[in-house]
């Protein structure tokens, strides 16, 4: 297989009643970590069913792996795996079970590299899956998602609800698993801070729209919080800013070119944000928004 | 290897359903013995004439093959779409689909186990039937309620499973798609009868049963097991094209 993005997506539509995922392009490279945010009903979810042709697209191109979808869909789906929010095993069964079931259903499943994730995430085989713990459940995604030799990683809110050393041993993994520059990894999150801690791009859904994509560091370079009195907020630019968020002591501003604000407002505090906050002033973008 | 890990998968999942039916096998069988014993040595003995003993013990024969049957028939018709339901809500439907998995195996495993299922009930009736006929020495078998029995089976099988892979709901399939399915099950079983009738002065219902029960009964018989398999084979692409398009 050759290819430079694990995925290409161009011009994405789809249409429902009262929403659209409207016009969706990005890339994902090979060899990196793509952090997928929006808030719930931005169009994460289905952009990545989209992605999987587990719903038909009314409009663009979609491309994994250098193949086109659907043409490829199963040529394809052996190098893919998708993690869920929720574990999709029955809860009857245990992990010797599911390594025999999975390896019918995936043409590369490695029983040894299952076994071994298994024993390193301390997952009991024998026990069912009814008595796991949300975390484990989650690993157990995981361990089977990696088993398989998978090219692609897609990860829908993957890392929602779990606490955060459970969380750290699983960015851990994705770190691993990105040491082949072959492998490339699809990450949906509203949890912001994880990506910031893995994600090499980032790309910003708001209502179908997408509103940012590109390499992270850029992105948290490029964008400030501009921290200015009350009085001050009238004289500056409308332009010049994506949204303002009024607090008790002054007004904070997100600007997206940082070094164009500080030349252009000599003086002002311009400081570095972070993907919270730059989500947070994209989704109330063009009005002054107070402070919970 | 991917369809046999899939009906792997849909028999194991469905062990508890498997145990129950055993297990009420094994208590029919149990409970027609005793009633034999006591035909034989107890009070039914005592206080029945020979002939009476007689009709009791073919009516038991007649019917244990059918209660062995339907149990393993309707237990297998309520599993496997219990199964459809389960994995929607577990989200192995969509796991499935974002796999490798064709639509055609991911279906296809559930009708055959279903039909496993089928040969395992029939395999359980003629283990367990021809014991109680050498005890008794009877063997009276009640072929219209056997038929019956599949035939509901199928019957329903055609529809429950495009059904229940299509919607995301019960209530919502029932809602929407038994309708045509049921009405295209009940014309293929009435036209069954009615093909295999000559239409005299009898009416319509003492022609269906006469026929049915009597008349060209090995014709209708397979003309309502044709249009069931045709069923089969219709509900089955349904299910499939369900899986594929609508997801």
């Amino acid at each position: 297989m050759e290819y430079e993005n694990a995925i290409e997506i161009k011009n994405l539509t789809k249409r429902y009643d009262g929403f659209t995922l409207d016009d969706i392009s990005f890339n994902v490279p090979k060899g990196s970590i793509m952090g997928f945010i929006g808030q719930n009903g931005a169009g994460k979810t289905t952009t990545i069913n989209c992605l999987l042709n587990l719903i038909k697209r009314d409009g663009g191109e979609v491309r994994l792996l250098g193949m086109d979808i659907p043409e490829k869909e199963y040529e394809i789906k052996k190098y893919v795996s998708a993690v869920f929010d929720e574990m999709p095993f029955n809860e009857e069964l245990n992990a010797v079970i599911l390594d025999r079931i999975l390896a019918g259903v995936f043409s590369q499943w490695d029983h040894k590299v299952f076994t071994e994730y298994l024993d390193r995430l301390q997952l009991p085989s024998k026990k069912k899956f009814k008595d796991f713990s949300k975390g484990m459940k989650m690993k157990l995604q995981i361990a089977a998602a990696l088993s398989h030799h998978a090219r692609l990683l897609i990860m829908d809110e993957a890392t929602t609800g779990l606490d955060p050393v459970v969380r750290s041993e699983i960015l851990d993994i994705f770190l691993e698993y990105l040491q082949d520059e072959e492998n490339a990894i699809l990450m949906s999150s509203h949890i912001t801070s994880d990506l910031e801690k893995v994600a090499d791009r980032v790309s910003f859904i708001d209502k179908g729209k997408m509103l940012l994509s590109g390499v992270k560091d850029e992105i948290l370079d490029d964008h400030g919080i501009m921290r200015i009195g009350k009085k001050e907020l009238a004289d500056i630019d409308r332009e010049d800013y994506i949204s303002a968020r009024v607090t008790d002591f002054g007004a904070d501003l997100m600007v997206a070119d940082r070094a164009e604000a500080a030349r252009k407002y000599a003086g002002a505090l311009i400081e570095k944000t972070t993907l919270e906050e730059i989500m947070l002033f994209y989704v109330n973008r063009n009005k002054t928004f107070e402070a919970s | 290897m991917t369809m046999k890990k899939l009906i792997y998968r849909e028999l194991y999942l469905s062990k508890k359903n498997i145990l129950i039916c055993l297990g009420i096998g094994c208590m029919c069988f149990l409970f027609a013995v005793l009633l034999l014993l006591s035909c034989r040595f107890g009070n039914f003995a005592k206080y029945n004439e020979p002939d009476e003993i007689r009709e009791i013990l073919n009516a038991v024969s007649a019917y244990l093959p059918i209660m062995l049957y339907s149990i393993f028939m309707v237990e297998g018709v309520d599993a496997i779409p219990n199964q459809i339901f389960t994995d929607r809500l577990c989200g192995w439907h969509k796991f499935i689909r974002s796999s490798e998995v064709k639509a055609k195996d991911y279906v296809g495993a559930k009708y055959a186990a279903i039909l496993i299922l089928f040969a395992g009930g029939t395999l359980l009736m003629f283990i367990v039937c021809p014991v109680f006929f050498l005890l008794s020495g009877t063997k009276e078998i009640n072929l219209t309620g056997l038929i019956a029995v599949l035939d509901f089976v199928l019957f329903f099988t055609d529809y429950n499973l495009p059904l229940f892979l299509w919607a995301k709901t019960r209530e919502k399939a029932m809602l929407w798609s038994s309708v045509p399915i049921f009405a295209v099950a009940l014309i293929g079983i009435v036209a069954a009868p009615l093909t295999a009738a000559k239409f005299n002065d009898a009416v319509l219902i003492d022609v269906l049963i006469e026929k049915y029960l009597n008349g060209n009964f090995m014709q209708a018989v397979c003309i309502v097991f044709g249009i069931l398999a045709v069923l089969l084979y219709v509900s089955y692409r349904l299910s499939v094209h369900f899986v594929e398009v609508e997801g």
